[in-house]
Parts: structure tokens; sequence; C-alpha cells
């Protein structure tokens, strides 16, 4: 009897210890872009200065030795101090939804708190002047584009209507209205192989002059109700310089100059703006990385010189060998923050390739930026 | 003087009843200090709380060179705590299960949970009130960080140390060591496998049954 109660007895935890193994798997797979332990490894605290940090920045620049942001208020640093200080509106209670640095001169589009009103200024000198010819527009947009045969400043103004209208000016000339109106505003420009190049929604302008832009007929196949989002040039290192459009629905077009290459492998997420920031590789090489903004976090494109415009594909940061930052972003909340725009830094020092800082403009979770010393940059909010 | 005598023997002879008798009991417990305390369907329950101390990383892809293959976890100290159910099956050997739980926190306040279940194997050595059992368990672990899940294996040997404070209850302190990998077959995560490496030191309240 007892015998028996002892060989039941061995059963039952032979039957237990087989069912416990097997539920012992090799190994099992559930995991986001980046390993657990590897997240964890390069996780370090996040410098924080001054600014809030569910700021959402329309657009920064830099001009002389200060950094400027359009977050309702306008702030401005100077570029090596640490606080943000609020400059006054141009009248108290305007909110500051767009700037821009044209011809050295600060732009910043105004508007009144319940919305009625608008006006386009410039800021020298700590004062505010109206641009005159804009005083009754909606200042909705500015976009400067300083590399322009002429340099260009691209103003985007809504009517009552919620029509918008592409305006620009040359230095020393009054704003000028195009013919071009679309009830989706301009959000991108750029001047690429001489020629201007603006995105509004679902539509590409194209021209050699400002005063004459045309709907492009030569654009990138967009799917419908899909947007481009934004437009932006980078150089490869031969110099040959290449013309990137991201649009809403996750993929990234680009122009050699030869015409458009084929849509890049999507991701699940609308991309927005670019930036360059310099990295460098495991034998000490400086490159050049290509930063595009989303959603969530942002993506990343080297710039090699035989880049295969047919043949684009994104990656996040920390998952390529040669990444612009294995340090911390992938753990920061910038990781899954909405990107907008980048602004990008050379501090002054063009030929000094990696003495670059790059600004992240998220919406709702703040100013983002990425310095240090080149091959160990990280991200770190203002 | 015959009197005398007669209560010498008297006393003598309850003097040899008295040691004859207290060295047969001495003898009893001896053969019963060496008789078996555990035998095969004796149980034990232990719950154990304490101290999960991260230790490093180790990075086995190739390539990697041997001064970069042990990194910090970045971890805070944290804290662990578990069940533990097991049967003998003979005095010294017993067989259990342990479902385990830790916390530890990262610098950006993260938090990484692991969930261990673990088949577990002991070894008594015994210097009666104590008990010494070295362990090993394996099992499945569930490790948590954020909104991301892994599920792989763990190995964790050990060791205890335990008073018993009479035949049912022990108390003592546990060392377990967790290596707990996780493996990435797939690009482009290959290259961010790592092992694991922890301390667990827990205190221990450990019930015979």
């Amino acid at each position: 009897m007892l015998i028996m109660k002892d060989i039941k007895m061995h059963k039952k935890l032979t039957l237990l210890i087989s069912a416990m193994f097997l539920l012992f798997p090799v190994f099992s797979c559930n995991q986001g872009d980046v390993g657990m332990y590897y997240s964890l490894e390069v996780e370090s605290e996040v410098q924080d200065s001054s600014l809030a940090n569910d700021l959402s920045v329309g657009s920064m620049v830099r001009t002389g030795n200060y950094y400027y942001i359009a977050a309702g208020n306008m702030l401005r640093r100077g570029i090596d101090e640490t606080d943000w200080l609020v400059v006054e509106p141009p009248a108290s209670g305007m909110l500051c939804t767009e700037i821009t640095v044209f011809e050295d001169t600060l732009y910043a589009c105004w508007y009144a708190t319940d919305g009625t009103s608008s006006g386009l200024y410039t800021f020298s000198a700590d004062v505010w002047n109206a641009v005159g010819d804009m005083t009754s527009q909606f200042c909705s947009g500015l976009i400067s584009l300083p590399s322009a045969a002429v340099p260009t400043l691209f103003i985007i103004t809504r009517e009552t209507n919620y029509l918008y209208t592409l305006w620009y000016k040359y230095e020393a000339q009054a704003p000028v209205s195009t013919t071009i109106q679309y009830s989706i505003p301009m959000t991108g420009a750029e001047w690429f192989d001489s020629q201007y190049y603006v995105i509004a929604g679902n539509r590409l302008y194209q021209g050699s002059a400002a005063d004459s832009l045309v709907l492009s007929i030569n654009t990138p196949a967009l799917a419908v109700a899909s947007r481009y989002n934004a437009i932006s040039a980078a150089t490869k290192p031969d110099s040959t310089e290449l013309l990137f459009l991201s649009t809403s629905d996750g993929y990234i077009f680009v122009n050699d100059g030869n015409g458009w290459g084929a849509a890049s492998t999507a991701v699940d997420t609308a991309l927005y703006g670019f930036s360059r920031m310099s990295i460098e590789d495991t034998d000490g090489v400086i490159k050049t990385n290509l930063l595009i903004g989303s959603d969530s976090g942002y993506y990343e494109l080297l710039l090699i010189t035989d880049l295969d415009i047919n043949a684009i594909a994104l990656s996040k940061p920390g998952i390529q060998s040669l990444n612009t930052t294995g340090i911390n972003y992938i753990n920061t909340t910038l990781s899954d923050g909405v990107i907008r725009k980048f602004f990008y830094d050379n501090k002054d020092t063009p030929d000094v390739l990696g003495d670059d800082i790059v600004f992240a403009l998220t919406s709702g979770q703040g100013l983002w930026i990425n310095s240090g010393s080149i091959g160990a940059r990280s991200w770190s909010i203002e | 003087m015959r009197h005398t005598g007669k209560a010498a023997l008297l006393t003598m002879i309850t003097l040899f009843a008295f040691i004859f008798g207290t060295l047969r009991i001495a003898a009893q417990e001896e053969k019963a200090e060496s008789l078996p305390l555990y035998g095969l369907g004796d149980q034990m329950f232990s719950i154990n709380l304490g101290l999960f101390i991260p230790l490093f990383f180790y990075n086995p892809v190739a390539g990697v060179v041997p001064e970069d293959r042990v990194v910090p976890t970045n971890l805070s100290l944290g804290g662990a705590g578990s069940l533990e159910w097991a049967a003998f099956l003979s005095d010294k050997v017993s067989l259990g299960a342990e479902l385990e739980g830790m916390f530890s926190i990262s610098p950006l306040k993260r938090v990484l949970l692991m969930i261990p279940f673990t088949a577990k194997l002991s070894y008594f050595f015994r210097a009666y009130p104590f008990e010494i059992p070295i362990f090993l368990g394996a099992g499945v672990n569930f490790a948590k960080l954020g909104d991301e899940l892994f599920v792989g294996p763990i190995l964790k040997p050990g060791v205890a140390g335990y008073w018993n404070i009479n035949s049912e209850w022990g108390i003592g302190l546990r060392a377990v060591y967790w290596w707990v990998p996780q493996i990435y077959l797939r690009d482009p995560l290959r290259d961010d496998t790592r092992f694991g490496n922890f301390m667990e030191v827990t205190l221990s309240a450990l019930y015979h049954f």
C-alpha cells in the first residue's frame, strides 16, 4: 500500500515537472524596435533645462547669438545659455505661430488670442515692426530660402474662406501675392536644381522663379488621401544634391535632378520634416545622416555616395550599426513623440564636421536638443 | 553499620539506574537524529522577500571585443519576492516549483518587471538545527519593460541557510543568481542579444508539512 502511494507521488511530481519544462522556451519574441536589455544598457538620465516639457514648438530659428522658438509665446535664449525668456509680443495677448529668418531679420506670424486678427512682423533691436503690406492678412506660415538664386521668403496667408495663398518676398521688396491658392496650406518649400519646389497637401508646385510657379507635371505617385508633408534638399558625400519629400502615409521620395525615384519602403507612421546630423562610424570617419521626423520619433537615412533613390529604406535610431544616437534616444519620450520639424545649427563652423546641434520640435513634448561630442551624441530636453 | 551498607547499596543502584537511563535516552536521541528527517511525500512551502541586485549584462554577439562584453545594466537596486512549494524525493533531495517576481528601476524611471516560473531541484546539507540547501531552478521568465514583453528562459542557481525553530518552521537567508538570457534570432535585433545577470538576496520562512 505504501509502495503504491510512493509510485503515485512520483508520477504526480514527474507530471508537474514535465509540464513546467514544456513551458520552457529557448526564446520568445514580443519585442519593440530594440532589445530590452540593450535599451537599458544605453539608457541615461536626460538633462532638462528651463523650458516646459509639454510645449508644442511650431518653428525655431537662430539669429545672432540667440535661438528663438514659436510656441504660443515667442521665447529666446542665448546660444550658450540655458534659460529661455519670453519675448514680449507686438501687442498684449498675441500668440506666435511661425518664425523664420530672412536676410538676417527675424520674421514672425502673430495672432490675436481670439483669432480675429493676425499680422506679419519683423523683430529688430527688440522692437516689433508690422510688415505694412501684410497687416490685413492672416499669417499662416513662413518659409525662408536663403540658398535660392535670389534669396526668397515665402509667406502663406489664410483667407476668410479658408483658402491659403502663397506670397513671396525678395530682399528690399514688399511681399507679392502669387496666383497659387489652395484649401490646404503650403507646408514646405525648397530650392533645388535651379528650381523652386513648394508643397501644399497633395500638390507640388515648381518653377524657376518665385512668381511663376506651376503645378509640377512630374510628381511622385501619391496614394489617395495622402499628402506631401515636408520637402528638403541634402547633399551626399560626393557633393551631389538630392531633394527629399516626405508623405503622410510614411513614404520618402528622392529626386536626384533627373527625376523622382521609387517610393521608399513605407513606415507605419506619417513622416514630416528633415535635418542632417553628423555622425562618426566605427573607423572614425564622419558621415551625415538624414533625420526624418514622424508621429513616433524620427527615422534615419545614411547619406552615402551610392545611395539608390529607387531603394530607400529608413531605419530607426539604435537599430542600424551606424546611427545618430545609440546613447539614450530610444528610452526618451522623444522616441514616441510627434516630431514635425528639426532645426539644425552648425554653430558657425560649417567646415568642422560633427560640431553641430540638432533640435527636434515636437507637438506637446517639448523641445529636444542633440549635442555633445561626435561619437557620443545624446538627446536632452530644453 | 549494616544499615549504612544497605543505604550505600541502594544509592549505588539508584545512581547506576540514573546513569544507565540517561545514557539510554541519549543513545535513543542519537539514534533518532541519525534517522532521516524527511522522506518521499514530505512537503514544504516557503515565502521569500528581499533585495534584487542587478549585476551586469553579457554581450555574446560575435565581433564584440572582450572588454566590451560585460556592460552595466543601469538598473537600480530592486526588490524580489517569491512563493515556493516543494516535495521531498528523499531525505536530502526535493523537487518543487517557484513563482517569483522582481522589480528594478532604470535612470528614466522605467520599471523592469520579471516574473519567472521555475522548476527547482534542491539538495540539503544538514547540521541540526541548521539546513543548507543548494538548488537550481529552471523555467520560463516573463520580462516587461514599458510596453515590451519578452518571454524567455531563466536559470536560477542558489544557496540558502535555514535555522529550524521547530519541526515545522524554519527561517533563513537565500542568495540566488538569476541568469536570464534574451536571445534575438532575427535582424535587426540580433545584435541586441544579451545575457542578464542578477542576484537576489532574500529572507525566507520555510514551513514543513
